[in-house]
């Protein structure tokens, strides 16, 4: 709970055992945004770059300090996603020693196979599908920013496809699985075999969205781009 | 040459909206601050993230003994990657 009074206001939690303390209060202004000590809201910001935490006892804080500023002109933000195709997502997992030495050569391969034998076969153009394959366990998660050279004994390979419809998604999928299953590193080897977590290999994600549109609106009067609907219930 | 975290208590990494990273260093001790702020230069975190260091911004907070970096996201949030990292075909690497 907060109270808030004319110089500032202080944090109550309510559940036991629960605790506000300056750092956690103060964190809050960290989490999520870019700027720690400039928040945009609609009317102006607020600025805590002079606030003050004070713990009040164990579990009570008191905050003053922070200001208001209003703008000259009143803003909303405006944000909007967009569909952006339907995904098929497959995942095999990479446990011979030679091909998890070599898996990214491994994927680039596929890639550039399995893209190859899409655009002949269903006679896409380059840019109506994609295809991605991340190596979970060697850089999935910063990909090219990746600074560690990593030495698992396992790599889970994510494939995600997109198209621009559901059915063409699990088909290039289909054409991606027996890549997944046995594609070998060289000619020159046996066909290895991989590890398939499911069975279908294939799974829908359905439509896929992204982002599209980041706004500042100005408005004369602060409703007038919001519509307020009010119902009788009894 | 120290790990970042083995010295702090804590790091923590978010988005900030679509188009922004933020990632909050909590050193834990003004000790572990004053060091993380003689020590990490921002030019050398920029460089980590492939960045300039005029592309990112950063908070030296020193009464939460927090050191804050905000980055801009290459991609934004939700984009799909596929066509920033195809292969290129005819590069030739040896295999292991």
């Amino acid at each position: 709970m907060i109270e808030f009074d004319n110089d500032g206001f202080t944090v109550i939690p309510l559940a036991d055992g629960a605790h506000a303390t300056p750092p956690t209060v103060s964190a809050h202004m960290l989490y999520e945004n870019s700027d720690p000590f400039i928040l945009h809201e609609p009317g102006g910001h607020l600025d805590v770059t002079k606030a003050i935490y004070a713990a009040i006892d164990d579990t009570r804080v008191r905050v003053t300090g922070s200001k208001w500023v209003p703008s000259d002109r009143y803003t909303v933000k405006l944000e909007g996603a967009r569909p952006a195709g339907f995904q098929c997502v497959l995942m095999c997992l990479l446990r011979d020693a030679h091909y998890v030495k070599n898996a990214q050569i491994w994927a680039d391969d596929i890639l550039c196979k399995c893209r190859s034998k899409v655009i002949t076969r269903l006679g896409l153009a380059p840019e109506e599908f994609e295809i991605e394959l991340r190596l979970m366990g060697q850089n999935a998660s910063f990909g090219t920013l990746e600074t560690h050279a990593a030495h698992p004994h396992e790599i889970g390979v994510l494939a995600i496809v997109t198209a621009k419809s559901n059915a063409l998604a699990m088909e290039i999928g289909q054409f991606l699985n027996p890549y997944l299953l046995h594609h070998p590193l060289t000619q020159a080897e046996e066909q290895p075999t991989f590890a398939f977590p499911f069975s279908p290999a294939e799974i829908s994600r359905g439509q896929s969205y992204e982002f599209c549109l980041n706004h500042v609106l100005t408005l004369d009067d602060p409703m007038s781009a919001f519509r307020l609907e009010q119902i009788e219930i009894g | 040459l120290a790990n970042l975290g083995d010295i702090v208590q804590k790091i923590r990494s978010k988005n900030a909206g679509p188009f922004w990273l933020t990632v909050d260093i909590f050193c834990g001790t003004a000790d572990a601050y004053d060091h993380v702020i003689a020590k990490l230069p921002s030019a050398a975190v920029a460089k980590a993230f492939g960045m300039n260091t005029q592309d990112i911004k950063r908070f030296d907070i020193a009464d939460l003994h927090v050191v804050k970096f905000s980055l801009p996201l290459t991609l934004t949030c939700t984009a799909p990657l596929g066509r920033h990292c195809w292969p290129n075909c005819r590069s030739k690497r040896d295999i292991i």
